[in-house]
């Protein structure tokens, strides 16, 4: 079967340690759903927001993005 | 300009049989025929024979003739023809006789007829309106010979004499000596004092007043504050009065950098943009705000001149500029400048309002001829509602020929003062005026100014320093500096100089709005004019490379499969759409989002999810609130939270299922869940409507209800007959706290006694049936923790008409807290001022905008929720505890 997800969240971090030191974090690892692979994994969409604050607590920051966002070396001032 | 007004109205049906008696009459051509002439030319022309009108006016108006006609007028009726001739051919009487009277003419009505009599100036009908008894009494009430108004219609001065007599483009404005001193345009002051309005707006989100619609009292003085103006701050107490920040406000509003919502002052993202655009384009930014402003007058601004409404007139009837009058005349000065101005050249006010004048004289009110009701005593008409105020407090009517300085002249002067210097257009010296460079550039636009090119913007005057602050000149040419930083950094204080402070946070903001890290640090070095210290920018590299380390997606459209192979096999059917994310998973390159859902469209194996939209109907919900997922709709997301929200369970058949408990609930509210959520989400993904039980179950989990007591309750009973004239004995009253239904009341216990030997005593047959112990064959045990007696006190307890209004607002705000009934006694407005009784539940109070206090209630014994005004309830009794 397969299942096309709309407006989906997901979060991407840069290594796999990472996320499941994130998914052990205290506030944090209840926004995170399943994993779709080492270093990705589902966020609960209505707690996008919750997440990102809970990371800052966490002394992590999350960069937002969305399909429009350029990448970093694209953007411009 | 090439033909009249009158020919642009031609008509093609004029005949050659009109012409003939015409021309004849030109053969006899004297100043007799002429007026014939005028008069035949007044019904052609109120008729459908414009073309033949011109055609024959063409022959009297030989060039010959006319220039011995125009060498026997005065100047000023050679300049009335050149006036005609600048409004395009076409006078009303009104205009004409205001005009006339501007210039000194004496007698108005003798100089037109002069005019008409020797063909240069041709009356014209127009079609008369509707007849309407007020305007025909108006009329005939005085008379055809007060003005040029004996002619009626319109006056028409053909092209080929208003040129002869010397009309055409106004000159420009005559130069004046430098001024010793000037106030100089005000634009970088007013960018700075928009930038603080949006810092102040976006922190503090000030309230609008319901009455007026501009920030009230206290946001007015936080605002003079911020902006450095501590007089208005200490002493403004309306917005309306700080005619100053009014506009400043209105400018804000009409150019969309900040808006109104939920009734608050909020700043929008144009506000921060527009401090970083260049001083040209901000300029026209500006002054087109300041032009449509509705909310701000030049009139009401000037302290010489008051709006009053004669008893007489109704606001129809008055001459106060209506909003699109002001927005056409602030249109006119602006086109004014750039026609009549030179760049860089001093003129003066009043040059420029007579200019205006000339050019038109229905600059912000449109000339009326004279009436009884509003004319001078010299007859000539007056601004009807606007009068001059005098020191003494006294105020006088102002004629619209000899007070055109006044109020329009006054409005000239005001816009270029209070609007155009402040956007930069101008620069002011009492009476004088200059346009600047800048205001040169951007008039350019809408005249044939000849404009310098714009000079480069200067360097920013910055300093980063290590310990990641910044300091920043706070003067207005340095304001697009300071604004560039407040996108990377955040702003700690704004005056003089600015300070600002550099953290993660801020830079992290700067790249959520999507500048790079080469942005950031072009910012912070100002395109590499200054230095960024060494730490500093390494930092600011560390959280930029930190920023990107864990990145959150969020509306993506992503593809899951239940194995890789599928998602392979669809990832081969459709090259370049996905990008994977993970052995069952990819993201859909929003490009070719459409194709494939036309691919997915024709698979019948496809369940499509819209997070956005909300999951519906996922999991069906038993009694037991045990949940049984349905597999054709199910995925991750359900999964998710269930497993946080409940304890989950393989069933015997059927596979997994979970059960929502009281501690699984406790267990989720306790990991960061809300309350709201949970319900939201169980509610939403059931597959059929929670059952009341249900509901009642999981809302107590989630902690929705309070506490809640149970006690035993002496109750009477009685035929309904009797209920009236049962309730009609105060003793028998008073010892009841309340009704259940029309035949049953609860008792005080305290009061039982005293009941039974009231009704005894009457002659009923009192039974025991209804006696309240034992409950569930337990004595009932204490039924709270407050001391005994309570009750009876509660019962006692009540205010009457005439008591302090204290003890009713605290007896009131007590029963509302604590839920208790009560009993009133209220004179309805709609029953008379008889009293009635009312037992009732209290449940808020509500303080209307009249000063009103209302009490909202549900009725018991009617089922219905009331509404009654405080001030008319007589008494009130609390009945008893819940």
């Amino acid at each position: 079967m397969i299942r096309l997800h709309k407006h989906a969240v997901f979060l991407v971090v840069s290594d796999g340690e990472a996320l499941a030191e994130l998914i052990a974090t205290q506030g944090v690892g209840s926004a995170i759903g399943p994993k779709l692979s080492p270093t990705v994994a589902w966020v609960d969409h209505r707690r996008v927001e919750a997440l990102r604050e809970a990371l800052r607590q966490a002394g992590y920051l999350a960069r937002s993005r969305t399909d429009e966002t350029p990448d970093a070396g694209e953007s411009g001032g | 300009m090439e033909g009249s007004a009158i020919r642009s109205r031609n008509s093609a049906s004029d005949t050659r049989a009109d012409v003939r008696p015409l021309a004849e009459l030109l053969g006899e051509y004297t100043p007799a025929a002429v007026r014939d002439l005028a008069a035949l030319l007044g019904v052609a022309c109120g008729g459908t024979h414009r073309a033949l009108c011109e055609r024959v006016a063409r022959a009297v108006l030989k060039t010959d003739r006319l220039r011995a006609c125009l060498r026997s007028l005065g100047q000023v009726e050679r300049d009335f023809l050149a006036f005609i001739g600048r409004l395009g051919g076409n006078v009303e009487p009104a205009q004409a006789a205001w005009w006339l009277s501007c210039h000194g003419t004496s007698s108005p009505l003798d100089t037109t007829r002069r005019l008409i009599a020797q063909a240069l100036l041709f009356p014209f009908l127009v079609p008369p309106p509707p007849a309407d008894p007020v305007t025909e009494a108006t009329h005939s009430r005085h008379g055809p010979e007060h003005s040029p108004s004996a002619f009626p219609g319109a006056l028409w001065c053909p092209e080929s004499i208003w040129r002869l007599a010397g009309a055409g483009a106004p000159s420009t404005l005559p130069a004046q000596p430098e001024p010793p001193q000037a106030d100089r345009g005000a634009l970088p002051d007013l960018i700075r004092d928009l930038f603080v309005l949006a810092r102040f707006l976006s922190a503090k989100q000030p309230r609008m007043t319901r009455t007026s619609g501009h920030l009230d009292q206290a946001g007015l003085s936080e605002l003079a504050a911020a902006l450095g103006r501590p007089q208005t701050a200490r002493h403004a107490r309306r917005l309306e009065d700080v005619p100053e920040l009014l506009w400043l406000e209105s400018v804000a509003l009409q150019a969309g950098l900040v808006e109104v919502r939920d009734r608050r002052l909020t700043a929008t993202a144009s506000a921060g943009a527009l401090a970083q655009r260049p001083p040209t384009e901000q300029c026209r930014v500006l002054l087109e705000a300041a032009i449509p402003q509705t909310g701000w007058g030049e009139l009401e601004a000037e302290k010489e001149l008051s709006v009053a409404r004669p008893a007489a007139l109704s606001p129809g009837d008055l001459d106060v500029p209506s909003p699109g009058a002001r927005v056409r005349a602030r249109r006119r000065i602006v086109e004014a400048l750039s026609q009549a101005a030179s760049p860089g050249a001093w003129h003066r006010i009043a040059d420029l309002a007579e200019w205006l004048m000339e050019s038109g004289p229905d600059l912000l009110v449109r000339r009326r001829l004279p009436d009884r009701a509003g004319a001078t005593e010299a007859g000539e008409p007056i601004y009807r509602g606007i009068l001059r105020c005098h020191a003494g407090g006294a105020s006088q009517t102002i004629g619209m020929a000899s007070g055109w300085r006044w109020v329009e002249g006054v409005f000239v002067a005001q816009f270029l003062r209070a609007a155009l210097r402040r956007v930069g257009v101008v620069d002011m010296a009492d009476d004088l005026f200059r346009v600047t460079d800048l205001g040169a550039r951007v008039l350019a636009g809408a005249g044939k100014m000849e404009v310098a090119a714009e000079e480069a913007p200067p360097p920013g005057r910055f300093f980063v320093q290590p310990d990641f602050e910044i300091i920043a000149d706070g003067g207005g040419d340095n304001l697009a500096a300071v604004a560039r930083l407040s996108q990377v950094a955040d702003l700690v204080s704004f005056d003089r100089a600015a300070l600002l402070k550099l953290s993660r946070e801020s830079v992290c903001r700067a790249l959520d709005q999507g500048l790079s890290l080469t942005a950031v640090v072009d910012i912070l070095s100002d395109s590499g004019r200054s230095s960024v210290p060494q730490n500093v920018a390494f930092s600011v590299g560390e959280w930029v490379a930190s920023y990107e380390r864990y990145q959150v997606w969020r509306d993506v459209w992503v593809v899951e499969a239940d194995r890789a192979d599928e998602l392979d096999s669809l990832q081969e059917e459709l090259p370049g759409c996905l990008e994977r994310l993970g052995p069952t998973a990819a993201r859909v390159l929003p490009q070719h989002r459409a194709r494939l859902e036309h691919v997915l469209g024709q698979r019948p194996d496809v369940l499509t999810i819209d997070h956005a939209a909300g999951l519906r109907a996922v999991f069906g919900v038993d009694d037991q609130l045990v949940v049984t997922p349905d597999p054709s709709r199910w995925h991750w997301y359900p999964e998710h939270v269930l497993s946080q929200i409940a304890d989950s369970f393989r069933a015997k058949r059927g596979g997994r299922r979970y059960r929502i408990t009281r501690e699984s609930i406790l267990r989720a509210l306790g990991s960061g869940w809300a309350a709201d959520e949970i319900e939201r989400f169980v509610e939403q993904c059931a597959v059929r409507p929670l059952s009341a039980a249900q509901v009642l179950s999981l809302r107590g989990w989630l902690g929705r209800y309070g506490s809640v007591a149970l006690a035993p309750a002496v109750l009477l009973r009685f035929p309904n007959d009797a209920r009236a004239d049962l309730l009609a004995v105060p003793e028998l009253r008073e010892a009841l706290l309340g009704a259940i239904s029309p035949s049953l009341c609860v008792v005080r216990r305290d009061a039982v006694a005293k009941v039974r030997r009231l009704l005894e005593g009457a002659g009923f047959a009192v039974g025991d049936e209804l006696a309240p112990d034992p409950v569930d064959g337990r004595r009932p045990a204490s039924r709270s923790t407050e001391p005994a007696g309570r009750d009876h006190a509660w019962g006692q307890r009540r205010w009457r008409t005439g008591d302090p209004e204290e003890t009713r607002q605290a007896l009131l705000a007590e029963v509302l807290e604590t839920g208790r009934p009560i009993a009133i006694t209220y004179r309805s407005v709609i029953t008379g001022e008889e009293p009635q009784e009312w037992v009732l539940i209290p449940e808020r109070l509500e303080d209307t905008r009249w000063g009103l206090t209302r009490l909202h209630a549900l009725c018991q014994e009617r089922d219905e929720r009331r509404t009654f005004d405080v001030s008319r309830i007589d008494s009130i009794v609390v009945l008893h505890e819940p």
